[in-house]
């Protein structure tokens, strides 16, 4: 039983050198990060322009959630400062108010 | 008021029938007043003071918007690719696209978000003739926008500008034309608002569907010069 629970072990790791010698083997030599990072190191007007593009498109999730995230911030704040500025008596109950008065009557 | 009267009413969520409450001294009205109806002054707010201050409807188009934002920066990231790669810009042989009337049509365009501006305002103040008269501006304006563009195409079209000529006209039918499809959505949802503000004007989903559009409207609009100064001017 021991045995062969060893062998299976050998076969695995035999396995996974092979796996592996092959990967190497096969592997380019160069390896780009990506499939359109190419060129980067010269300083011509295609890799400038990539090199743009990504920036902008980067830049533009950001920009686009922080202007909503920050429009909504100042909605609920201003919501928030109107609700503070009218008198008490005007302002709605919460629930747990109403509760409480229910309970009273 | 007598007590027994019935002052509001609210809708169990289990069996969704509609309960009365009758009236008691003292007692302040339910905060939650049960689904919108046709008549409610905020259909996703049901009490405006204690109901959120951005609307669901809101919310949502919001969320529409950025992804339409999203879609037009992968068109302008791909079109400053070919215009940042390129050292002549149009190339050579190319025609040169009509700057003097698409400056006019920007102005038409910029225009027409004022008259949107008129219109909100008069559906907040409940000026039905002022709801439909804005609408009508904003549409008109939007269809002249489309039609002065559509001639200027059809001219450079005639000049060898096509959509296979090149990357240049590729480019610029690409990203102008997604542009021009965004208008004609908009200008069909005005039409829609506007010959359907006639008889429920006043309903709560007739108003947030006049915001939404509305929103839609100013979202083409603040685009275009972007990318008027992009594709043109660059």
């Amino acid at each position: 039983m021991r045995y062969g629970v060893r062998n299976r072990f050998l076969l695995l790791a035999a396995g996974v050198v092979v796996v592996a010698a092959a990967v190497g083997a096969l592997l380019p030599v160069d390896a780009h990060a990506c499939s359109v990072c190419w060129d980067l190191s010269s300083n011509d007007l295609s890799s400038r322009a990539m090199n743009w593009s990504i920036l902008f498109l980067m830049a533009m999730p950001f920009t686009i959630v922080g202007s909503i995230g920050g429009w909504l911030v100042y909605k609920y704040r201003h919501s928030s400062k109107v609700e503070r500025q009218r008198p008490a008596s005007d302002r709605p109950l919460s629930t747990p108010q109403l509760i409480q008065k229910e309970s009273v009557h | 008021m007598p007590r027994g009267d019935v002052v509001s009413s609210v809708v169990d969520v289990a069996t969704e029938q509609r309960i009365e409450i009758p009236a008691r001294p003292g007692m302040p009205p339910p905060l939650f007043m049960g689904p919108p109806s046709d008549q409610d002054p905020l259909p996703s707010s049901p009490n405006p003071r204690t109901g959120p201050p951005v609307s669901n409807a809101r919310l949502g188009m919001l969320i529409f918007l950025a992804f339409e934002g999203m879609f037009f920066a992968g068109l302008i990231g791909a079109f400053l690719v070919y215009r940042l790669g390129s050292q002549f810009w149009p190339p050579v042989g190319q025609p040169r696209l009509p700057i003097l009337v698409t400056w006019a049509n920007t102005a038409i365009l910029l225009f027409s978000s004022y008259t949107m501006r008129d219109a909100l305002r008069a559906m907040r103040m409940g000026d039905r003739d002022g709801l439909t008269t804005g609408l009508s501006w904003t549409a008109l304006l939007g269809t002249t926008f489309l039609l002065v563009q559509g001639s200027e195409w059809l001219r450079l079209i005639r000049h060898g500008l096509t959509l296979s000529a090149g990357i240049y006209g590729a480019t610029f039918y690409t990203v102008i034309g997604c542009h021009g499809l965004h208008v004609l959505g908009a200008v069909i949802w005005l039409l829609i608002a506007r010959f359907g503000s006639r008889d429920t004007w006043c309903s709560a989903r007739r108003q947030i569907g006049v915001e939404l559009c509305g929103m839609y409207w100013y979202f083409v609009v603040a685009l275009w010069p972007v990318l008027f100064a992009l594709v043109y001017l660059s």
